[in-house]
């Protein structure tokens, strides 16, 4: 019962603390006056727009917000990988050398798109220079781009000009991700977890052997981690370490950082079109489906695996760390793959069926909650054709917030439904045809289908999770996945910019009886219909050969 | 017209073209007709798939 | 001349509409056969290809054929057992495909049948032209060009549209509006002075201007509508399209590496039922009946004898936020008709009814003759000899008309303020009692109409406005709907505001002037709203251009026919109406039957899947307990390929159009539609696999 009732409490002070950011998050980025208590930031932030001069108040279009969004994020990763590629030895007490170019290359660019899918293992490959100035700095600037693209799209819907990249990537980190990650940290610093650049710890343990202990500037990493929806790990273990996450109390409050942005960001949405009704039933869906999933993960991670049930009694504990348990290591997959983080607590390959089966379904819906500023965009795609599909049947051109739903927002729209067809399952198909050897696979059969998908989902969907029985450090794997972190993460963004872009430059309607009204249950019900077949209906086939063979079988 | 005219002049060459480069690939589970007809059918798809794309591109030509 | 009245008020609509049908009906008779033979014409891949959706199934069915005449071109293991299932889906697909254009060939062959029957008004004739030097040639009408002069006389065919410049005649325009009664056209006439080609000139002769090319002509426009010759696709059919075609991508992507995935677990499923879940998953149903939706809404627009320059005029009907319509004609029946006299200054009924009379003789107009007719009935008699005096006509700037007898003595009638400035310039006294008769009536809604004779002024004479019955219902529909109602009357602004009233309309403009319509439309349009509007006179071409829908009426002006995007033929301006509802009922059949399509896919899912990979474990997801994998396959495809030709009454007679608002709209569809499109293919997949065990099929 105990888990329960901290899930419950985890999840409503998400809800009740999401209303009072979302206020910030809404006067960050609408240009409002600022409260007292962040003035303090003024003069450093004038500072760099005055550096960054004209460039930050350029024409806003589509074009001039896209353009230095992927010139930014193209030097960011430059820098990243020349870390990676040949890292130096300063602040590199293990003197580790520079990583393969596959493996540079994939890691930069996982960090870069707010990914963290790791093919590594950090603390046996990355000094602290590499962990701080390519790890920590692309989870910084990553999850400022993704919040910067989803404050546009937000201004886009709400008929405001989309604004200017800089500016927000700016405001992004001064107002947003730099403070939080600091209060977070200074939190979890006092809860144990080590800030520190000294080397590993040597000791000896009770058996008389040697090990190191890895430690470095974690809590402010592990911060930005769960705030910024990154989840790649300073350790390998991630989470399930206890220099990252070591009492329960942490694993309640990194739960609860993994949705407070993305559930502030649905609450401003509501600020900016003046419709918090609207907003609030938003929420309301998304908050639904994560309870869904939160629900049956943990059932099903407590019941266990029924074919052991004879012997073991207190779920599916293999993979799971005993502070935790079983269905609190439920809860966090749930969110961390429905958030976009990754991060993960206990190993999600050991997890029961179900629980891959929701996760999978997460990575496929991208909006139960969905990454950094682009879950609140995707949700807005997914409602944008709802109201077209099902607009019609009202009898008028279907209309959303006020602007007719015509040919260029279908075409923007449902572009975003292509990106997982063509980065999930024709890598994972060309995958599985390659046969075993080129698949890594650990586990034949469903299960691995569903490692092979995963792998791929995970990566296109920007999660970063992974089934980790799945030899996956191979030239192939990192290549591939490339592809799809690069292909989920910007061809999105630019068609989600382009929506917004030229929705804001449509007629506002006045509302009248004869129009669809989109905050009400029944629309939000409509909604939830088309996202489940839209999203995820098109994964049936595979994940029926993956995760539901592998539950039925179990099942029966 | 002259549009139309082109891709009834290139749309079998490179399916042809396509069916001889992916062939091989399905020679060692499959006897020759059967490995050229699997080719010829994934360039079939890829072209299919193409022209999706091109609806989706352009519409109204449609 | 007996059909002298008719003349004078060709726009009164008369009897229920229902029963008014004047195009000639379109022959129904042949029109399934040929629709048979078009469908097979139609699988022509060069046709096949502008429907993204359907060419898929083309594709997939070449694909079936091909492996039914040679199972092995694909898995070495293929013999007799898999040809025969082959042949089977082959069938289905080919079934599919023709059904989807059967449908298509159905509503375009309605749409031909109809334009055949105008077609047959419009017989070749010879055409007088009037060469510039004033000689006259024969020539063939099809050489007429825009600008040309002809002279068309008495028996004559006139040739093409064109405006009367010369002369008098009265013409047949039954041909095109059915009205029996001949229509008067005379030069310099804002109404009567444009003609149509087709129509018959019955006696007199007219010189035209031909203001239109061989086959660009009002008929030729209505030929090539409803043949469907001009059809391009609405914008919201694009975006349905895209919206189509980007699910078929994304089923086509998950179908086709479906196979190396099942490969691994060695359950690769052949290759013709990856064709047969691939045609279950894309939206058949309504990639089918696409085009036909389209067709035949365009279709019911004509049947309604209204035509539509195009597909996107009607389309723009469903989203109208609000009408703009005429009092007179729309609203009230055309005439009104003088009810009481209300003397004042101390005169009797009996000589204020004496004075109207003699302000009434000469006055033709309905309202004229009930004054007539109202007067005789009190027993007044004409206050001068017939034939002595002479009559003052009505015009727009002294709002009066009246008579003035050879002695010089002046009767008049018009509106109050007009007869005031009248009485005044003539040195009278104006009785404070005339204010009270003005108001007393303005407040029954009815027009007043002061009479003075000279300087002296004898009462008022209520005219009487009768509201079309069951108007106030139709606006009421409306508002449910969300369309606002403007109405626009030249009218004083209480008569207006009582009418407004009654008739239960949202909003009014009282003494309106042409201008005022402008003003009206495009301050609805900067609220972002959608205006439709009807007219008929030359100084309503600009409004019917500004307004998102202009309908106009075929009695009007060339001028206003060329501005507006749609032309009613009966001249009935409440017909607005109806066609707001055809736009409306276009939308929702589009947007019923994409909703039922996609939501049949859950039901198909759990049909084929289990059939596809037998052996991994998924029995447990045949919850229809289908009996086997090839007979819950085939029982898929049937339903797919059945649905449509059970689905084309509704898609091209529409799905009933209820006036509610979006939300009951939206409940109700989503029932029928969304709910009925997940339950429906559970049921019909279950008896057709039953079927298909009954009769060994497999």
């Amino acid at each position: 019962m105990l888990p329960w009732l901290l899930a419950v409490v985890t999840l409503a002070a998400v809800v009740l603390t999401a209303p009072s950011l979302g206020r910030h998050l809404f006067e960050v980025f609408d240009d409002r006056p600022q409260p007292a208590w962040d003035r303090w930031l003024n003069p450093m932030e004038t500072g760099l727009l005055r550096w960054i001069g004209d460039a930050g108040r350029s024409a806003e279009n589509t074009r001039s917000y896209l353009q230095p969004l992927l010139i930014s994020n193209a030097l960011f990763g430059l820098l990243a990988l020349t870390l990676l590629l040949f890292q130096p030895a300063w602040f590199n007490p293990l003197g580790f050398g520079g990583l393969r170019w596959d493996l540079a290359l994939h890691t930069s660019i996982s960090f870069l798109t707010n990914t963290d899918q790791q093919h590594l293992i950090p603390e046996q490959t990355l000094g602290n220079l590499a962990q701080l100035g390519a790890i920590q700095f692309l989870m910084f600037v990553s999850a400022a781009t993704g919040l910067a693209v989803g404050f546009a799209v937000i201004r886009g819907f709400s008929g405001r000009p989309i604004g200017n990249f800089y500016r927000d990537l700016l405001r992004s980190l001064t107002r947003v991700l730099i403070p939080a990650s600091l209060l977070l940290a200074l939190f979890l610093l006092v809860s144990g977890v080590p800030m520190t650049l000294a080397p590993p710890l040597e000791i000896t343990t009770l058996e008389g052997a040697k090990q190191w202990l890895p430690r470095g500037p974690i809590a402010l990493f592990e911060a930005i981690k769960q705030l910024g929806e990154n989840g790649g790990g300073f350790i390998s273990a991630n989470s399930a370490h206890p220099y990252e996450n070591p009492t329960l109390l942490t694993n309640l409050v990194s739960t609860w950082a993994m949705l407070i942005i993305p559930a502030a960001t649905l609450d401003a949405f509501g600020r900016f079109v003046g419709n918090r009704r609207q907003s609030n039933l938003l929420l309301a869906l998304v908050f639904g489906l994560l309870v869904i999933g939160v629900g049956v993960a943990m059932a099903a991670e407590q019941a266990g695996n029924p074919l052991l049930s004879n012997w073991i009694s207190g779920g599916n504990l293999q993979g799971k760390e005993l502070r935790f348990g079983s269905a609190l290591t439920g809860l966090w997959t749930v969110v961390s793959t429905g958030t976009m983080t990754g991060a993960v607590n206990g190993s999600i390959d050991a997890a029961m069926p179900l629980t891959i089966l929701t996760a999978l379904f997460n990575l496929f819906l991208q909006v139960v909650f969905g990454g950094q500023g682009t879950g609140m965009a995707y949700l807005l795609v997914f409602a944008l054709l709802a109201v077209f599909l099902t607009g019609l049947m009202v009898g008028r051109t279907p209309e959303f917030l006020g602007r007719k739903v015509e040919k260029p927002q279908v075409v923007w729209a449902s572009l975003v439904l292509l990106i997982h067809p063509l980065f999930v399952l024709i890598p994972a198909a060309l995958t599985l045809a390659g046969g075993a050897t080129l698949a890594g696979i650990s586990n034949p059969g469903s299960h691995g289908i569903s490692q092979v998908v995963y792998e791929y989902a995970s990566a296109a969907a920007n999660n970063g999770s992974g089934l980790e029985g799945l030899s996956d450090g191979t030239a192939w794997w990192n290549l591939t996945t490339s592809l799809s972190l690069l292909g989920g993460r910007y061809l999105p963004i630019a068609a989600l910019l382009a929506l917004a872009d030229g929705f804001r430059q449509k007629p506002v309607l006045e509302p009248s009886p004869g129009t669809l009204r989109t905050d009400t249950g029944l629309f939000t019900g409509v909604t939830v219909v088309v996202l489940v077949i839209l999203g995820a209906l098109t994964f049936f086939p595979v994940l029926a050969l993956g995760p539901i063979a592998e539950a039925l079988t179990l099942a029966s | 017209m002259a549009r139309f005219l082109h891709i009834r002049f290139w749309l079998p060459l490179l399916l042809v073209a396509g069916t001889l480069l992916l062939a091989p690939l399905f020679r060692s589970s499959q006897p020759p007709l059967q490995s050229h007809a699997l080719a010829l059918l994934l360039c079939g798809t890829a072209a299919l798939s193409a022209y999706l794309f091109a609806v989706i591109a352009q519409p109204e030509k449609f | 001349m007996t059909t002298s009245t008719r003349v004078l008020f060709p726009r009164m609509p008369r009897g229920p509409r229902q029963e008014r049908r004047y195009l000639e009906r379109p022959r129904q008779q042949g029109l399934v056969g040929r629709a048979v033979v078009e469908a097979f014409r139609k699988l022509d891949p060069r046709q096949a290809v502008s429907n993204p959706v359907m060419f898929v199934v083309w594709c997939g069915t070449a694909l079936c054929l091909a492996l039914t005449l040679e199972p092995r071109l694909l898995d070495v293991q293929a013999g007799d057992r898999e040809r025969a299932f082959n042949a089977l889906i082959s069938l289905t697909l080919l079934a599919t495909l023709l059904f989807a254009n059967f449908a298509e060939a159905l509503a375009e062959g309605r749409g031909k049948a109809q334009a055949d029957a105008l077609r047959r008004t419009q017989a070749r004739t010879q055409a007088r032209r009037q060469l510039a030097d004033g000689s006259i040639e024969l020539v063939d009408s099809s050489d007429l060009r825009r600008g040309d002069l002809v002279l068309v006389q008495g028996g004559d065919v006139i040739p093409a549209d064109g405006e009367v410049i010369a002369g008098v005649a009265s013409v047949d325009e039954s041909a095109i509006t059915g009205e029996s009664a001949p229509v008067l056209k005379e030069a310099g006439s804002d109404v009567a002075g444009s003609v149509t080609g087709g129509t018959r000139i019955l006696s007199d002769q007219l010189t035209l201007r031909i203001s239109a090319d061989p086959g660009k002509g009002f008929i030729d426009r209505m030929i090539a509508l409803v043949e469907g010759a001009e059809r391009s696709k609405t914008p919201n059919e694009i975006a349905l399209t895209v919206l189509l075609a980007v699910l078929t991508q994304v089923f086509l992507i998950a179908v086709a590496t479906l196979s190396p995935v099942a490969n691994y677990l060695q359950v690769a499923p052949s290759v013709v039922t990856l064709v047969a879940l691939l045609v279950a998953l894309i939206p058949t149903t309504i990639g089918g009946l696409l085009s036909a939706i389209g067709i035949a809404g365009m279709d019911r627009v004509a049947q309604f004898n209204v035509i539509a320059t195009s597909g996107r005029a009607v389309e723009a009907c469903g989203d109208v936020n609000t009408l703009v319509l005429d009092k007179t004609g729309t609203i009230t029946l055309g005439n009104r008709l003088a009810e009481e006299f209300l003397p004042v200054g101390g005169h009797s009924v009996a000589e204020l009814a004496e004075a109207a009379l003699g302000a009434s003789c000469f006055d033709q107009t309905p309202e004229g003759r009930s004054i007539v007719r109202l007067a005789e009935k009190l027993g007044a008699v004409l206050p001068f000899g017939p034939g002595t005096a002479s009559g003052i006509d009505f015009s727009a700037r002294t709002r009066m008309s009246g008579s003035d007898t050879p002695d010089g003595i002046e009767f008049r009638k018009g509106a109050v303020d007009a007869i005031k400035g009248f009485v005044r310039s003539r040195g009278g006294q104006v009785p404070d009692q005339l204010d009270q008769c003005f108001e007393q009536v303005s407040r029954l809604g009815g027009t007043p109409l002061a009479v003075c004779r000279g300087a002296e002024v004898f009462g008022v004479i209520y005219l009487k406005d009768i509201i079309k019955p069951g108007i106030r219902e139709r606006f009421d529909q409306l508002r449910r709907m969300g369309i606002r109602t403007v109405m626009l009357t030249g009218d004083n602004p209480i008569t207006a505001g009582v009418i407004a009233r009654e008739a239960g309309v949202d909003d009014f403009i009282a003494e309106a002037t042409p201008e005022d319509k402008i003003a009206v439309i495009q301050q609805e349009q900067k609220l972002g709203k959608l205006v439709a509007m009807t007219g008929d006179g030359s100084n309503d071409a600009p409004a019917l251009a500004q307004a998102n829908v202009g309908v106009a009426m075929n009695s009007g002006t060339q001028a206003a026919k060329e501005a507006a995007n749609m032309v009613d033929l009966d001249s009935d301006p409440t017909k607005l109406i109806d066609i707001v509802t055809i736009g409306k009922q276009l939308l929702i059949t589009r947007g019923a039957l994409t909703t039922f399509s996609i939501a049949n896919d859950i039901a198909k899912y759990f049909a084929i899947l289990p059939a596809l990979f037998a052996g991994v474990g998924l029995e447990a997801l045949n919850v229809m307990q289908l009996a086997s994998p090839q007979s819950a396959i085939l029982s898929a495809m049937v339903f797919n390929a059945l649905i449509i030709p059970a689905l084309v009454p509704l898609a091209l007679k529409g799905v009933k159009f209820r006036p509610l608002s979006a939300e009951q709209l939206l409940r109700r569809n989503l029932l029928v539609y969304g709910a009925g499109g997940v339950v429906a293919p559970f049921v019909g997949i279950k008896l057709i696999d039953l079927a298909i065990g009954a009769l060994h099929l497999i």
